[in-house]
């Protein structure tokens, strides 16, 4: 399969801190792509790398031939990249049913009537289970629910590539099942790719096809769920030295 | 989500009212006294694309009042344009110059942009009050070319007032239900959100900020011909900025009837208390700095928001 994005030797500083340090990434289309790694270890400062929030100091980041170096967040939105924040951040003013039709008249739908776009809205909450939420303003939504509002905003734009940044954090046990099929979902139905960043380590090991696993903004392991579990360099980033297997 | 408009008869119905209320002939203190309120409708409700909807407060609303007063003061000195025909020059220079000035200080978020419009409207009131071309600090009369008897030009005036209070209302009205409206709300409520899902942000913004400044340079051209002067402490005066946004917010900002009830309601206040014993002392300075200060604390939606809740 090739890959969908591509970043090389990808650096980004915040003064005397290196957030994200010479990092190698290759998402490939359609699969699920984990992104783990302690607090503060470059998981966000990555999405709004590639998202277009940030410049990367060094490096390159090439999504589907077309290089992002020095893109605003709209235009990454317009070539097919999507993200969802890690804190939900609807637009309040607005109910339900126009933080997503905003979406599909910025995004890539090509839906430029403000009629068109609210039925078209209204399928995409219906597909994420906020139909009957459409009229409500945000306000009355739970936090599950503005996950899902978060997403649906998201669809909206209709991308290649979407960044789910902890859609699940805060959720509990059943609405974390039903997130998961929400996922599996997207792939299978919408044909999308997608890196997750979720620190529900049951979660991510489930879903992912993939996962890179960072540590202090340098990627230290990347591979598949079961061997990435177990890798030493991992359990000690999350546990310290004393729990890493020794050898391996 | 409530429907902003209410009843659209009842809109229509007050038009017709107004259309056809100076043609009654009433006495020219009432004619005036709506035609004022009428061009504070417009100021309000543009200062309301910019302020409201995008959530960018300008504390220099003026400054397009008073390049639209003078570029229709220069019209009628060079060839003697009337003020129907200046307003829309008047209101092109405005936006051109908003679009100017927009680049730069849109990029500015929060407190920001007001203090810079603020300077801003300074500024250019000096700029203006001392360049030869516009008179220096004498100003240019701009007397004639308007009809003849009293009540004649009391009517044609009023008629302006109208139709550009009903244009600005209008173009409201349009944008509230349009991909572009609800673009400047997703800017308003979160910019970061608003350019993860594609919206252009500066784009956005300098097209509203010109479309506010285009209404004003409008008025100012038509309070021009009005005022039959216009001086560069008079068109740029501080007062106009601070009505446009208070009259707005009380009213309720980011609505279309808001600015509207603001702009009636506030200024008959206005007009009772400067008329008023202590008009001398200012009170109506003081009245609209408390007002203002109660509604953004306990009702940030203004009138508007009491009313829906």
């Amino acid at each position: 399969m090739s890959a969908l994005l591509r970043a090389e030797r990808l650096t980004k500083r915040f003064g005397g801190l290196v957030a994200v340090n010479a990092i190698d990434l290759e998402v490939r289309a359609g699969e699920i792509l984990g992104l783990i790694g302690p607090n503060g270890s470059g998981k966000t400062t990555l999405f709004n790398l590639i998202a277009g929030v940030y410049r990367p100091d060094t490096g390159s980041l090439v999504f589907s031939g077309r290089d992002l170096a020095g893109l605003a967040p709209n235009d990454v939105c317009r070539l097919g990249i999507a993200r969802t924040f890690q804190l939900s951040r609807p637009f309040h003013g607005l109910d339900v049913l126009h933080n997503v039709a905003v979406a599909v008249l910025y995004g890539n739908a090509g839906i430029g009537a403000v009629r068109a776009a609210e039925t078209e809205a209204e399928r995409l909450l219906e597909y994420v289970g906020l139909g009957p939420s459409a009229r409500a303003p945000v306000s009355r939504l739970t936090l599950a629910q503005r996950k899902r509002l978060e997403i649906a905003r998201a669809l909206a734009t209709r991308p290649k590539l979407l960044l789910l940044d902890e859609s699940m954090a805060g959720l509990n046990a059943g609405e974390i099942v039903s997130a998961i099929d929400l996922l599996r979902r997207l792939r299978q139905e919408l044909g999308l790719t997608l890196i997750i960043v979720e620190h529900l380590m049951q979660v991510i090991m489930g879903v992912s096809d993939r996962i890179a696993v960072l540590d202090a903004g340098v990627k230290i392991a990347d591979g598949r769920p079961e061997d990435v579990a177990h890798d030493r360099k991992v359990v000690q980033a999350y546990l310290g030295a004393k729990y890493a297997p020794s050898g391996a | 989500m409530r429907k902003r408009l209410g009843r659209p008869w009842l809109w229509l119905a007050l038009l017709v009212v107004l259309i056809v209320f100076p043609f009654l002939e009433p006495p020219i203190f009432y004619m005036r006294l709506v035609s004022t309120i009428l061009l504070f409708i417009v100021l309000a409700q543009s200062w309301n694309i910019i302020g409201g909807y995008t959530g960018y407060i300008s504390f220099g609303h003026v400054t397009f009042f008073g390049i639209g007063a003078y570029v229709a003061a220069l019209l009628f000195r060079a060839a003697g344009w009337p003020p129907y025909a200046a307003a829309v020059p008047a209101g092109l220079a405005a936006a051109l110059f908003a679009l100017i000035v927009g680049f730069p200080t849109l990029r500015l978020r929060g407190p920001y942009f007001a203090i810079a419009t603020l300077a801003l409207s300074l500024v250019v009131e000096v700029a203006l009050a001392n360049l030869p071309f516009t008179g220096s600090g004498e100003g240019i009369v701009v007397r004639g070319g308007m009809p003849f008897t009293r009540m004649a030009l009391e009517q044609a005036f009023y008629v302006c007032y109208l139709a550009l209070a009903a244009l600005t209302v209008g173009a409201v009205v349009w944008m509230e239900r349009s991909k572009f409206g609800y673009g400047l709300r997703a800017i308003r409520d979160d910019q970061d959100a608003a350019l993860s899902v594609g919206v252009s942000g500066i784009r956005l913004k300098l097209v509203a900020f010109a479309l506010s400044s285009f209404f004003a340079g409008m008025a100012g051209s038509i309070y021009a011909h009005r005022a039959a002067y216009v001086s560069a402490p008079d068109v740029f005066t501080l007062d106009i900025s601070i009505k446009s946004l208070v009259y707005a917010v009380v009213g309720g900002s980011s609505t279309v009837a808001g600015p509207v009830i603001g702009s009636v309601l506030m200024e008959l206040l206005d007009i009772g208390l400067t008329t008023s014993v202590l008009g001398q002392i200012r009170i109506d300075h003081i009245v609209f700095g408390v007002l203002l200060g109660i509604v953004v604390l306990a009702a940030p939606r203004g009138i508007m928001g009491l009313t829906s809740r």
